[in-house]
């Protein structure tokens, strides 16, 4: 598990850093997205969850669902295009999962990616995400989780 | 998850900024959100810079982004009154507007306003405005979460909405008070129960017309909040307002309104009233009775709202109403924590009645059983 000042950032996980949001590509082509745990840090208590429907086309970038936190509402932006085939009724139910465990059961949306090679190419492991994620920090004067 | 970076940046890279201070007049509800959609979109894009928006709405109720209207709004009565309804982008709880409130907005990115996060955010943007409502002669101070409040009562609620670098933050000015009606349109069953509704709002929310001798006019309202935005962060703040949308907003606007005006926006949550049901209880202890009413969340397990009662002497007075405000929207696994910290924090003393006697009060109301005597 790689770490970034306190924050897990496993290095197995690809990255859309600039967005905060995980990438898992599963065993069936399909991949799960989810928030980081820098992003659950900077937002706090996460009250609500409102994903996109199953069934729905979503395009890299674009929101695949929204949370709330503090009365802040922010979107979780899809790392690649494709279309929801589920999303996650355990958070819908009780949202504070995505702080507790941001990379297990808070996932946010599983979808079927429209061309992953290409849409994956833009994104970040290992050690370049941690690096990143560093980066991105340091920019946004973030002191740790 | 506060962490270590939770506090503000005290970098002053936001402080040479140039804010465009735009007075957009009455609107109705739907156009009004198309706005907030197109001004957020286009600051986003680069395409126009941080501003300061001041709005008006025909007779509407706005809910919060991810509430259900079914669950916060007399719809009927609503439709009967020619009520707007129209969802916000931001976060919070539904809101009733007349044309006599008036809203104010910044619309900006990340860099323009104090690093930190989004209680950081909140806090900082709350605090400007209550310094600037403080120029009206009113003692507005912030309250966390996102109040603004005098002496203990609230004035401006507030709401966020982030995506990407690109952020909303809005907030109201209670200038009058209509509160009967605000019942009838909201849902609030916590203060509809109450044989003291009215007063019971009373003592929680009040207004411009209540606390000054002579009502200011809205512009007057507007150069308040202007100057304490500037004081509190700095940089240049035009005044006297412009009316007059950017052609790199208005060209937007369409698009914004389609999205709106399309049933699917009103309808991203639709839940029924069953799963929010009102619970109360009744405690008696040797420092008094104390009565809860919750607003329960039953799919989501929180309490959406909380209201006190009871012949219970607790100070200081304001006390009470703090730990609601606290309570808000909270998951009830969080009770004790809260609770606890409520009463160590605030110095809190309840005269013989303890943080568990508060925890208690409300898990029965929220079993729906009846509370023992402790």
């Amino acid at each position: 598990m790689g770490t970034v000042r306190g924050c897990e950032i496993p290095e197995d996980l690809m990255y859309n850093v600039e967005n905060n949001v995980w990438l898992r590509k599963e065993d069936d082509g399909t991949v799960t997205i989810g928030m980081t745990s820098y992003a659950c840090s900077l937002a706090g208590q996460i009250v609500s969850y409102t994903p996109k429907g199953v069934g729905k086309d979503i395009k890299k970038d674009k929101s695949a669902a929204t949370v709330e936190s503090g009365k802040w509402v922010g979107p979780l932006k899809s790392p690649v295009s494709g279309t929801v085939t589920a999303t996650n009724e355990d958070v819908a139910k009780d949202p504070g999962l995505i702080n507790k465990d941001p990379y297990g059961s808070g996932w946010i949306a599983k979808l079927k990616p429209a061309d992953f090679d290409a849409d994956a190419a833009e994104l970040k492991t290992g050690s370049d995400a941690l690096a990143a994620f560093e980066e991105k920090m340091n920019a946004d004067g973030f002191g740790g989780c | 998850m506060q962490g270590p970076g939770s506090g503000r940046d005290m970098s002053d890279h936001h402080i040479g900024v140039s804010w465009s201070v735009l007075d957009t007049g009455l609107h109705d509800a739907d156009h009004n959100m198309a706005l907030d959609r197109a001004l957020l979109d286009a600051v986003a894009a680069g395409d126009w810079g941080p501003t300061l928006r001041f709005l008006r709405f025909q007779d509407s109720a706005l809910l919060g982004h991810h509430q259900s209207p079914r669950q916060e709004l007399d719809l009927d009565y609503c439709a009967s009154e020619g009520i707007q309804v129209q969802r916000r982008l931001t976060g919070g709880g539904a809101i009733v507007f007349d044309p006599s409130q008036i809203g104010w907005e910044l619309i900006c990115l990340r860099c323009h306003l104090p690093q930190g996060d989004m209680t950081t955010l909140s806090r900082e943007i709350c605090e400007a405005a209550a310094a600037g409502l403080r120029h009206l002669g009113v003692h507005a101070v912030y309250r966390p979460r996102n109040d603004i409040e005098v002496d203990g009562r609230k004035i401006s609620g507030t709401g966020g909405v982030l995506e990407g670098e690109a952020l909303l933050f809005q907030g109201t000015v209670l200038i009058d008070l209509d509160i009967p009606r605000m019942l009838r349109i909201l849902r609030v069953p916590v203060e509809k129960l109450d044989a003291h509704a009215i007063r019971s709002v009373a003592e929680r929310v009040t207004s411009l017309r209540t606390l000054l001798p002579e009502l200011p006019s809205m512009t007057a309202v507007q150069e308040a909040l202007v100057r304490g935005f500037r004081e509190h962060f700095g940089g240049q703040w035009e005044w006297p307002a412009a009316v007059t949308v950017p052609e790199s907003v208005t060209r937007r606007l369409p698009q914004a309104l389609a999205e709106v005006r399309d049933p699917d926006w009103l309808g991203l949550q639709d839940r029924p009233q069953e799963e929010q049901p009102l619970r109360q209880a009744v405690l008696r202890t040797s420092g008094g009775t104390l009565r809860a009413v919750v607003l329960w969340d039953e799919r989501g397990q929180r309490l959406k709202q909380v209201q006190f009662s009871g012949d219970i002497f607790v100070q200081p007075s304001r006390a009470l109403v703090d730990l609601e405000a606290r309570l808000r929207n909270s998951h009830i696994d969080e009770l004790d924590a809260l609770v606890s910290r409520w009463f160590t924090n605030d110095v809190v003393d309840a005269f013989g009645m303890q943080p568990e006697h508060f925890v208690a009060v409300l898990q029965q109301a929220v079993e729906d059983a009846h509370a023992p005597c402790l």
